[in-house]
């Protein structure tokens, strides 16, 4: 009965718990959500091997991250509506990625090169004839 | 956007002004005498302008030296010829934002060009665009071709791309364009659906 009562006094030793480790594709996918669900920011979407992709303000941005220890470089490849303001979009995007990846995954971003690949104009509606006589 | 020779025209130009007026002004100077009142005592009609002519043309390095700098006229003879093609203005990747610290924006001019392409097309009458966006982001040309069929409202057309779609350009970019040329071409074809620019009907529409 001693025995188990000393081990629970044991200080914890935190080295043989285990470890963490975050995938990169981790950071990717967080950075990508993070700019589609809070930014004006799309992705592409449907196609095969890239092939046939078309643009989709719904769909998440490309994104890719370098790691550095604990500090992270990513490169993000978006789309845009048009017409917006291309710097202050871009440096809100940059900004929301900034915060909310390291809040959420504990990794400090450092820089975010943005890459604007399409921007989407408004879709005009057809409009319809209407016939009276 | 083309652009043209205008530096090395207008240098080269300068060069052979100063050199045609020089000759100018010595051939003056020797036709009235002054120039021999100058230098002292006039020549004679029989005397040589050049005292030692045939000795520097029968020279061992005169024939090549002529022959260099026979070359290096026709060289930049041929270069400048070649400098009055006109050619398009580099059309670089748009650096929106550069900071090393947080990162760069970057955007292809293509990119834009298609956006302003796109919403022209969309406009009633126009058949067919084709834009050019050059320069930098801070200081960018745009050029655009616009064709419309035969029954476009061309100067609705012109008043519209002015008012709505080189704003939207300019709001985009959050400055103002540094160039902007507009051509309006015609076309036997259709506009653009839903322009309603054209109403062909022998009943009542209404659109």
């Amino acid at each position: 009965m001693t025995a188990p009562s000393a081990a629970m006094h044991q200080p914890w030793d935190i080295e043989g718990r285990g470890e963490t480790v975050l995938a990169r594709k981790v950071l990717e996918k967080t950075a990508s959500q993070v700019a589609r669900d809070e930014t004006f920011a799309g992705g592409s979407s449907g196609g095969f091997l890239g092939i046939g992709s078309r643009a989709d303000l719904s769909a998440r941005p490309d994104a890719s991250v370098e790691l550095a220890g604990n500090v992270a470089s990513l490169k993000v490849t978006v789309g845009l509506p048009y017409p917006m303001p291309l710097r202050q979009a871009t440096e809100q995007l940059r900004r929301r990625i900034t915060e909310r990846v390291t809040e959420l995954t504990g990794v400090q971003v450092r820089q975010v090169d943005i890459t604007v690949s399409w921007l989407k104009p408004p879709q005009r509606e057809l409009r319809r004839r209407r016939k009276l006589q | 956007m083309r652009h043209h020779s205008g530096k090395a025209n207008r240098t080269w130009l300068i060069i052979l002004g100063i050199l045609f007026l020089a000759a100018g002004v010595l051939a003056v100077l020797v036709a009235s005498g002054t120039l021999a009142r100058l230098i002292g005592g006039s020549p004679g009609r029989s005397d040589r302008v050049l005292s030692n002519g045939r000795e520097f043309l029968a020279g061992e390095y005169t024939s090549w030296g002529m022959l260099l700098a026979g070359l290096i006229l026709g060289i930049l003879g041929l270069w400048w010829l070649l400098a009055q093609v006109p050619r398009a203005r580099a059309a670089g990747t748009f650096r929106l934002q550069e900071d090393p610290a947080h990162g760069v924006t970057v955007c292809d001019p293509q990119v834009l060009a298609a956006a302003v392409g796109h919403e022209t097309e969309q406009l009633p009458g126009v058949v067919n665009s084709s834009v050019r966006l050059r320069g930098t982001a801070d200081e960018p040309d745009l050029a655009m071709k616009v064709t419309v069929n035969s029954d476009a409202d061309v100067q609705g057309v012109i008043a519209r791309i002015q008012q709505e779609v080189v704003p939207h350009l300019v709001s985009a970019l959050e400055v103002p364009l540094n160039t902007f040329g507009l051509e309006i071409d015609a076309s036997s074809k259709a506009g653009a659906p839903g322009g309603g620019a054209t109403v062909s009907s022998r009943g009542t529409v209404v659109y």
